[in-house]
């Protein structure tokens, strides 16, 4: 498929998506281009966005592509759709996001222990807003469920993948031979209850 | 306000506590003897008061008499709880990035997320307990609470429920979870509908398939089981 013709088609799937499209997605459509040529169709197409300053632009989030519009005119769309302005995550959210966005898989008890207060309530929003989901059960007496992000998060946050998030290998590093992931592992030794992220007595 | 007068200090005894504080007079040179000795009191509150500064002041020389902390080996303990707290800050930092994030975001405008579209193939999942519970949470603030004069006395059992259910789903093949609870009478049989269903998975006897781009479930038979019962 000649690349002009390419990019046109990508394009248009772009803008019927309600929803970021991986290149896998797009290989599907395309089938007679290899996912190299089409990643470079789409990196083209957004620097034609880029060069013709268009409205739009072509945003690699949520491990996928999508049209999107442009910062600048933010304040008109909001006078036209009211109600698609959401509410802004609380503190807590945000922490439990960041840890869950870390850690995960992990449970409801260990974030617990590390944030120091009980995680029901924001876990329940969070969960609502799709920003978390269930991803299965920890191997533990209890057999506690497991939480991760999700795409949404990915979109919520304009990220492209967890990559992205630059604390995370810092964190990871403190983490690393950290005592909380090999006493609350996936060992099945601890209920979770007696990690070492207990407050000191 | 209370005044004191010994050999070093003479004054209001809050006015002392105060420079010792600020460390203008050094605690070991106040002896809390002499204070304590001293007090002519008239009555109750200036009594209140001057034991609550003797007792700073002591708690003040108290501290002095410590040995000051040296930067000797932390236990396992404070080892853990210093990592506990630098994971944290970096949570902390990192949330504080998400939120920079998200106050970007919210100018960044997507096209709006059509549940109706459903892509060409439909991506059907095994629905988790979770679906069928979100399903289910929906459908009971959908009905409205009974009457209390449409209180039956006949309950209805999970078993009944199981065989009716069996005999629907011999004659419609699937059924969509969240309307046939809608279709049920009362609250009662909701509920006993529910717990039939997620027994008869438990038992093998049908299937639960989410459909994520509708958000439909769909109950169908199992294959192998017919000769369960």
């Amino acid at each position: 498929m000649e690349i002009t013709f390419a990019k046109a088609v990508i394009e248009c799937l772009l803008f019927v998506s309600d929803e970021p499209l991986e290149i896998s997605r797009l290989k599907l459509v395309l089938e007679d281009m290899s996912e190299a040529e089409i990643r470079k169709a789409v990196t083209e197409l957004q620097l034609d966005y880029e060069t013709a300053g268009r409205p739009l632009c072509i945003t690699e989030v949520a491990e996928g592509f999508s049209i999107v519009t442009r910062e600048q005119y933010a304040s008109f769309i909001k006078k036209l759709f009211k109600t698609r302005v959401t509410h802004r995550l609380s503190k807590a959210a945000l922490e439990t996001l960041a840890i869950v966005a870390c850690k995960q898989p992990l449970t409801k008890l260990e974030i617990e222990s590390l944030r120091g207060v009980s995680a029901d309530g924001v876990l329940d929003t969070l969960y609502e807003r799709e920003l978390i989901r269930i991803v299965g059960r920890k191997e533990v007496i209890g057999r506690p469920l497991l939480y991760g992000t999700t795409k949404e998060f990915l979109q919520y946050f304009g990220l492209k993948d967890l990559m992205e998030l630059p604390r995370l290998e810092e964190i990871n590093e403190v983490l690393g031979n950290g005592t909380w992931q090999t006493k609350n592992g996936m060992n099945g030794e601890n209920t979770g209850v007696q990690g070492s992220f207990e407050q000191p007595k | 306000m209370f005044n004191i007068v010994s050999k070093t200090y003479e004054g209001p005894f809050e006015t002392l506590l105060d420079m010792v504080k600020d460390g203008e007079i050094d605690s070991e040179q106040i002896s809390v003897t002499e204070i304590v000795d001293e007090p002519k009191l008239s009555n109750v509150d200036e009594g209140s008061e001057f034991i609550v500064d003797a007792a700073n002041l002591l708690y003040l020389k108290s501290q002095a008499l410590l040995p000051k902390e040296d930067e000797k080996d932390d236990t396992p303990e404070e080892v853990d709880a210093k990592k506990l707290l630098e994971i944290y800050n970096k949570m902390k930092e990192l949330a504080g990035d998400l939120e920079k994030k998200e106050l970007k975001q919210k100018d960044v405008f997507y096209r709006e997320q059509d549940m109706t579209t459903v892509y060409a193939e439909e991506t059907f999942k095994e629905a988790t307990l979770y679906d069928l519970l979100v399903a289910f949470k929906s459908v009971l603030t959908y009905i409205p609470k009974d009457e209390v004069l449409s209180i039956s006395r006949e309950g209805i059992t999970v078993r009944q429920k199981i065989n009716e259910i069996l005999d629907h789903i011999n004659a419609v093949e699937k059924f969509e979870f969240t309307a046939f609870l809608k279709e049920q009478k009362t609250r009662e049989h909701i509920i006993t509908a529910f717990l039939a269903i997620l027994e008869m998975i438990k038992l093998g006897l049908i299937a639960c398939r989410h459909n994520a781009a509708s958000n439909d479930i769909f109950i169908s038979r199992k294959e192998n089981g017919d000769n369960v019962r």
